[in-house]
């Protein structure tokens, strides 16, 4: 058994003592990878409080339940974040990118203490496949709720539609790399391709925010 | 086998027929760049694709287990709600009357009690359930405002709609005989209710009444959708299709309503 708590205030504390020295962006971007890891430590709570009163074992609650818990817990700091503070697109998506990489980053802390990283190919799999998840998930849900903002429809309904995206996402990625074969190589791949499609969407949101203040320069 | 092969091809048609929808409206986004109902459909539609593949990876890996409350739920969910607000920005945000909202609780309310005394699943098909009864008050509200319905209508589809009800909770407490009896007079019914229903909305969009066959639309996939709740495979299967067509009539009536403009 690990000690979770311990590791987070281990790696969390030198994070902290960071943000006195910094500020900006590069503040934001480290007080978001503190949230993510206190983010993934609730939801390894709720996730064995689900597994003890559900009954359905590990491995079904990590395939049925673990995306909902875990995306709904990385969206509410969002949601207090444009509730609050009403960023731009750029600080949304720096946001997303730090709660997600510090989940992810802790997760697998905890995972290697776990199960020891002698296997190169399991912590390929932790690294490239699952940690590249859970970013990409995050960075949906945040390009959800910028488009829906964009739009002017920023409401409970989209929300809940942004939320089923990365939700959807995530539990695919659980589904497909749940059992051994072809359907665990498409799953560990899939993070990456994901990624890819995702950054040329936001680079063509980019050059089109570009163009469009541009254009409305006398 | 038979079930299994009824199983892919619907699954096959459904998903292609949302994604087909999908691409359609989002190619003619900047026709419909002004209206912010075509907004929330497309939200929907990216939403029921998520949901359907999430589905069909399932049913290959696992065939022959049951989704419990899963990732797709609030995929399904988020669909109902987006509707519902697509049909709100429509119609201007006339809100139904007191008597249309509260036949349709109840009876999304009673939809939802059977669904709990068959799966046991409490808080998935409560939460199911609210989130369909909001989108069916404000698609009945829609219905009753654009008085798309004779009195005559209206009473036949309270009385069909409310016998197959009856009938369902009948099957739930009998056995044998009068169980078979009624699940077939029920099937008979819904099946009626869905060929009404398609027709009423065929002729209002070759009227090009956007308002009328937008409300018409959204009722028969309501609808289409409760049939799917309440059947067992095969007529799952056909309820999955008409539901498919119904959200095809959906957006030909997002269209007529663009053409008005």
């Amino acid at each position: 058994m690990i000690y979770a708590e311990n590791i987070l205030i281990c790696i969390a504390a030198p994070l902290i003592i960071s943000l006195l020295f910094t500020n900006g962006n590069v503040r934001i971007f480290i007080g978001s990878i503190l949230t993510g890891m206190t983010a993934c430590l609730l939801c390894a709570y709720i996730n064995g409080f689900i597994d003890i009163t559900s009954g359905l074992g590990a491995e079904q609650t990590a395939v049925y339940y673990s995306p909902i818990v875990e995306e709904f817990v990385k969206l509410l700091p969002l949601l207090f974040l444009l509730a609050v503070f009403e960023p731009d697109s750029d600080t949304l998506f720096l946001s997303a990118l730090g709660i997600g990489s510090g989940f992810a980053t802790f997760e697998n802390c905890c995972y290697l203490l776990t199960s020891g990283s002698s296997s190169f190919s399991y912590v390929l799999i932790r690294g490239m496949a699952v940690g590249v998840m859970h970013i990409v998930s995050i960075m949906m849900l945040a390009l959800g709720l910028e488009i829906a903002k964009r739009l002017r429809l920023l409401s409970f309904q989209t929300v809940v539609c942004a939320l089923s995206f990365s939700i959807t996402f995530h539990a695919i990625y659980n589904l497909l790399v749940s059992e051994e074969g072809i359907t665990s190589y498409i799953g560990y791949i899939l993070p990456t391709v994901a990624a890819i499609i995702l950054n040329i969407l936001l680079s063509s949101m980019r050059q089109t925010n570009e163009r469009s203040s541009t254009d409305k320069l006398p | 086998m038979y079930n299994e092969i009824m199983r892919w091809i619907s699954l096959s048609i459904w998903l292609a027929s949302w994604v087909t929808i999908t691409i359609v409206t989002a190619i003619r986004m900047k026709r419909f760049r002004d209206n912010t109902a075509a907004k929330y459909f497309l939200f929907a539609c990216i939403s029921c694709i998520l949901s359907n593949i999430y589905w069909f990876v399932h049913t290959i890996m696992r065939p022959d287990s049951r989704i419990p409350f899963a990732a797709n739920e609030i995929a399904e969910n988020a669909i109902f709600l987006l509707l519902a607000s697509c049909l709100i920005k429509l119609f201007n945000g006339k809100p139904p009357r007191t008597s249309v909202v509260i036949n349709a609780s109840v009876f999304a309310a009673a939809n939802t009690a059977l669904w709990i005394a068959w799966t046991g699943e409490y808080i998935k098909d409560i939460m199911c359930g609210a989130c369909f009864g909001y989108f069916l008050c404000i698609t009945a509200g829609a219905v009753d405002n654009t008085e798309l319905l004779s009195k005559r209508q209206k009473a036949f589809f309270f009385v069909s709609t409310w016998s197959v009800i009856a009938l369902q909770s009948i099957t739930l407490f009998t056995r044998s005989h009068l169980k078979d009896i009624a699940d077939t007079v029920c099937y008979f019914l819904m099946a009626a209710v869905i060929i009404v229903w398609f027709a009423v909305t065929r002729a209002e969009i070759r009227r090009q009444n956007a308002d009328k066959s937008t409300a018409a639309a959204m009722m028969l996939f309501a609808w289409c959708d409760i049939v799917m709740y309440l059947s067992a495979e095969p007529m799952y299967f056909g309820a999955m299709l008409c539901s498919a067509a119904g959200i095809v009539l959906v957006l030909m009536s997002l269209l007529i309503t663009e053409d008005e403009k």
